[in-house]
């Protein structure tokens, strides 16, 4: 069964797109995009996907409410139903200063089995110029997969220019959801001229820790063909969003807007919420982010720790009488135990750089006799 | 006192072992104190004529040491490992090799009952099943019921597959599980598609990521 929140606020999205007349007597706009993507998803093949994304926005002087609904249907007939919904208030001008307050609820699933859910405060300081502003804050939350949860907290800064041709944004955010942690550092730009509209963007993820990291962007152009219709394309490339349950990948995006307003953004962006690697989740630091694998030297099965960053890389199990070893560094976040596997199942623990003694992912993980955890390899 | 009767009782007992016993136990030297060393190789020993293997209940013993356990507790960890070895070698056969009594006992510790064992062995008396009594303990340390996790193992085994589509399967219901899925429902699911699993030609040694497919 699906998330039921993420179908509530798809069903939601769509009532309200289709009906035209939001329940609310604010400044409404609505729209309905319609895509065909090729999507490449971390860890899966590339696969075409049809994408529904419905949306609305209740403006008000000082706030707004909008609700975002996406459902993608894959090649294999699996389905992707997202929910998004925010809502912001600002406070009254002090001088140049605005607070914002800021709230955001959504849920996804994706085929059978991941579900994720999402809430998310956040409060911001705002300076504005005429044509420029900033602003700094907190964000705090907490996330849900499955029947898990885990607090997420974060720091985002901020500024902006615009000009009657377009716009420039450069963010910082420093997010951590439970032992998780990244920055990103992006750059946004906006360009106007005629019936066309032009958005992209570029980013770092940076200062990582089981986020992954490197960069990414997206460009997307909007071109208006009716009042009420305009062709959308998009490409580019996403990080992973441990708020969100998304894993990265990368997109290219037809599609038609069904709206009054034309914008280019596109949330036509396909993403699904499963994690790349699951690993154990009571390893802590860098070992969340281990790897374990056996890999074949010389016809002889070796066993091989993958964890980027990481100084020293120790094992212990069956196969070193319990005796913790150092493993050879191999360069590129390879870390080898020298000597070949024997056959059956064994029991081993890692740990990375002197932290505690866990299980990394690639290996299955059975409860010790000792309070602990142990992670278990089969060699054939 | 008591201490040191213990030590001169293991260390004669050393010269009435055979060789590879005292090979075993030597590995616990200068890791366990006196009191406990004694215990272990008492249930070594104790245990050799039913056919259990020295080494297994040895690496429990070491184990806990590293882990920092005490005494007592490495020693019911052992015993309760001497214990499931023993079943696993009952049903499992006098020939079962010591890798295959490893992973029946992990099974049987898991939740596994003797009669999987006894009905695997039954089906495969000659294939090597180490590693579908593996999958099966892990499964049910990921929490499959041992009922199920026994039915998708066997269906998957019936099935012809390879060992390491076996692993793969293990794998894929790991990351399932991870993704939300009711554990159960993942082996269930993932056990009913063995055939393209079996198809899909996965890497032969665990711990590798099998190959991607489509979202």
């Amino acid at each position: 069964m699906r998330e039921p929140t993420a179908y509530r606020a798809l069903a939601l999205a769509v009532v309200c797109a289709a009906a035209g007349t939001a329940p609310c007597a604010a400044q409404v706009e609505a729209g309905l995009d319609l895509a065909a993507s090729i999507v490449r998803y971390n860890g899966y093949l590339a696969s075409g996907a049809a994408a529904f994304t419905p949306s609305v926005a209740w403006r008000f002087p000082r706030a707004t409410l909008a609700a975002r609904g996406t459902l993608l249907v894959f090649e294999s007939g699996n389905t992707s139903v997202q929910g998004l919904l925010n809502a912001d208030v600002f406070s009254p001008p002090i001088g140049r200063l605005r607070v914002e307050a800021a709230a955001e609820a959504g849920a996804s699933s994706y085929a059978a089995f991941a579900r994720f859910s999402h809430g998310l405060a956040r409060l911001r300081a705002h300076v504005l110029g005429s044509r420029w502003g900033a602003w700094a804050g907190p964000l705090a939350g907490t996330i849900s997969r499955g029947s898990g949860s885990r607090a997420a907290s974060g720091v985002a800064a901020g500024w902006w220019w615009r000009s009657h041709i377009g716009a420039l944004q450069l963010s910082w955010t420093r997010v951590a959801v439970g032992d998780t942690a990244y920055s990103d550092l992006e750059g946004r730009a906006r360009w106007r001229r005629g019936a066309f509209d032009v958005e992209g963007s570029a980013g770092v993820r940076m200062a990582s820790r089981g986020g992954g990291s490197g960069v990414y962007g997206d460009v997307s152009a909007a071109l208006r063909l009716t009042a009420w219709m305009g062709l959308l394309v998009a490409a580019g490339t996403y990080p992973s969003d441990p708020v969100r349950g998304s894993i990265p990948g990368r997109f290219v995006t037809v599609g038609l807007r069904l709206a009054p307003k034309q914008t280019p953004r596109v949330a036509v962006v396909p993403q699904i919420a499963p994690p790349p690697a699951p690993g154990a989740p009571e390893s802590a630091g860098r070992l969340e982010s281990a790897r374990v694998t056996v890999e074949q030297l010389d016809g002889l099965p070796i066993l091989v720790v993958h964890v980027s960053g990481a100084r020293r890389v120790e094992v212990m199990g069956d196969f070193t009488d319990w005796q913790p070893v150092a493993l050879a560094a191999a360069g590129k976040g390879r870390f080898q135990y020298a000597l070949s596997l024997p056959a059956g199942m064994l029991r081993f623990n890692v740990r990375v750089d002197g932290g505690p003694w866990g299980v990394p992912a690639g290996a299955g993980v059975a409860a010790d006799e000792f309070d602990g955890s142990v992670g278990v390899l089969v060699v054939p | 006192m008591n201490a040191r009767i213990l030590a001169l009782a293991a260390a004669l007992a050393a010269f009435a072992r055979p060789p590879e016993a005292t090979a075993q136990t030597e590995r616990l030297a200068g890791r366990l104190d006196e009191r406990t060393r004694a215990a272990v190789e008492a249930i070594v020993d104790s245990v050799r004529g039913a056919g259990v293997p020295g080494d297994p209940l040895v690496n429990k013993a070491l184990e806990g040491a590293s882990k920092g356990a005490d005494g007592a507790r490495i020693v019911a960890a052992v015993r309760a490992l001497a214990t499931n070895l023993a079943r696993a070698r009952a049903a499992l056969g006098a020939g079962a090799t010591e890798p295959e009594l490893v992973a029946g006992a992990a099974a049987l510790r898991a939740g596994a009952s003797a009669v999987f064992l006894e009905r695997l062995r039954a089906d495969f008396p000659r294939e090597p099943l180490v590693v579908p009594l593996a999958v099966m303990a892990d499964l049910v340390a990921r929490g499959v019921q041992p009922d199920t996790a026994a039915q998708s193992v066997l269906t998957l085994v019936k099935a012809g597959v390879r060992e390491a589509d076996l692993v793969a399967f293990r794998q894929s219901v790991e990351r399932d599980i991870a993704l939300g899925a009711p554990a159960g429902a993942a082996a269930t699911a993932r056990a009913a598609s063995a055939g393209g699993l079996a198809t899909t030609g996965v890497p032969s040694i665990a711990g590798q990521t099998p190959h991607p497919r489509k979202p």
